[in-house]
């Protein structure tokens, strides 16, 4: 999931941090930064992950 | 000539040389986690910020001085008194490597190679215990990372030469001193770390590393405010190998500030 999934997205977090991470989560923010990189914060205080790291709930 | 008994390091604590320890302290910390006083100043002086992998040695500034031994002579730990104005638990250790310059903006795989497995500066003895179970590993903050909370992922090699990766949870706002144990739920030691990659940027670069060290003594926390002394047997006769790092990691108790500390060390020769 390159492209930046948008809040109340349902994903599954991808490797290598997949292990730590099962199951499906809920994007609970958004955030942009200057220099172009995007990070989503994920339910269940999960932190927070580059859309890289994100695969759709259905993927 | 080694210790043979009780009296021999009595005798060796009469002949050592104070080694002074007066550190300054860090903000913002966390009460219940670790504080590296590698780069407070003070004395010892501030270590550097570590760039490349590279094993450390007892002539890097930041580390407190060796006193000298001859032939068959020994090293131990046998003193040390401190004051503080807040609570902490002060441990002893020996850096044994470390590198630094990783980025808190970078979210692809950042290259660490820290690895205690060699011999270089006497890292087969001073590394302990042959399964490395006596090696301990941190990321350490040399300047503060942003303020989103993200995760890192830490890939290391075991003492088998199995891999694996460890995950760590990143606080929003990481700040200079914080380290992070990089803990093994495996029960083997690590004897490399490959590589770290975090989930997302933090939003502001900072720099942090990895460093390998082994504590060596962690007597038990000062009263809330005052002074604490801890001998030989409080320290576990310690033996302080040749080329040993030695720096002091404080454990944070009383304050989030945990302010300076003051005191000194004496170390036996026999």
């Amino acid at each position: 999931m390159q492209e930046a999934p948008i809040v109340g997205a349902r994903v599954r977090v991808l490797p290598p941090f997949a292990d730590a991470f099962p199951g499906v989560y809920t994007v609970t923010e958004v955030q942009s930064f200057p220099d172009g990189q995007v990070a989503c914060t994920l339910s269940d205080e999960a932190g927070a992950f580059d859309p890289r790291y994100l695969a759709p709930e259905e993927g | 000539m080694a210790f043979a008994n009780v009296d021999d390091i009595a005798l060796s604590l009469i002949a050592a040389a104070d080694i002074p320890h007066n550190k300054s302290g860090f903000a913002s910390q966390t009460i219940g986690q670790y504080c590296s006083l590698w780069r407070a100043t003070g004395a010892p002086g501030q270590g550097a910020i570590p760039g490349a992998a590279a094993v450390c040695d007892n002539t890097l500034l930041g580390a407190y001085p060796l006193p000298a031994r001859a032939g068959a002579q020994e090293r131990v730990l046998g003193y040390i008194d401190t004051q503080f104005a807040v609570q902490n638990g002060l441990q002893v250790c020996d850096r044994l490597a470390h590198m630094g310059g990783l980025s808190g903006i970078v979210t692809t795989a950042q290259t660490v190679n820290v690895d205690v497995s060699v011999a270089t500066n006497n890292l087969a003895a001073r590394r302990g215990a042959s399964d490395y179970t006596n090696v301990r590993w941190f990321l350490e903050w040399y300047t503060a990372t942003g303020a989103t909370g993200v995760n890192a992922t830490v890939a290391v090699t075991y003492s088998d030469n199995s891999t694996g990766n460890i995950i760590i949870a990143l606080a929003a706002t990481v700040p200079a001193a914080r380290v992070y144990e990089i803990v093994t739920a495996t029960g083997l030691g690590i004897k490399s770390v490959q590589s770290v990659t975090l989930s997302a940027t933090t939003g502001t670069a900072g720099s942090f590393g990895v460093t390998a060290l082994r504590v060596l003594a962690s007597p038990p926390a000062a009263p809330s405010s005052g002074a604490a002394t801890y001998d030989w047997a409080a320290l576990g006769a310690q033996k302080i190998e040749d080329s040993a790092c030695l720096f002091p990691l404080l454990f944070v108790i009383g304050s989030t500030n945990p302010g300076t500390t003051i005191g000194r060390l004496k170390i036996g020769v026999k």
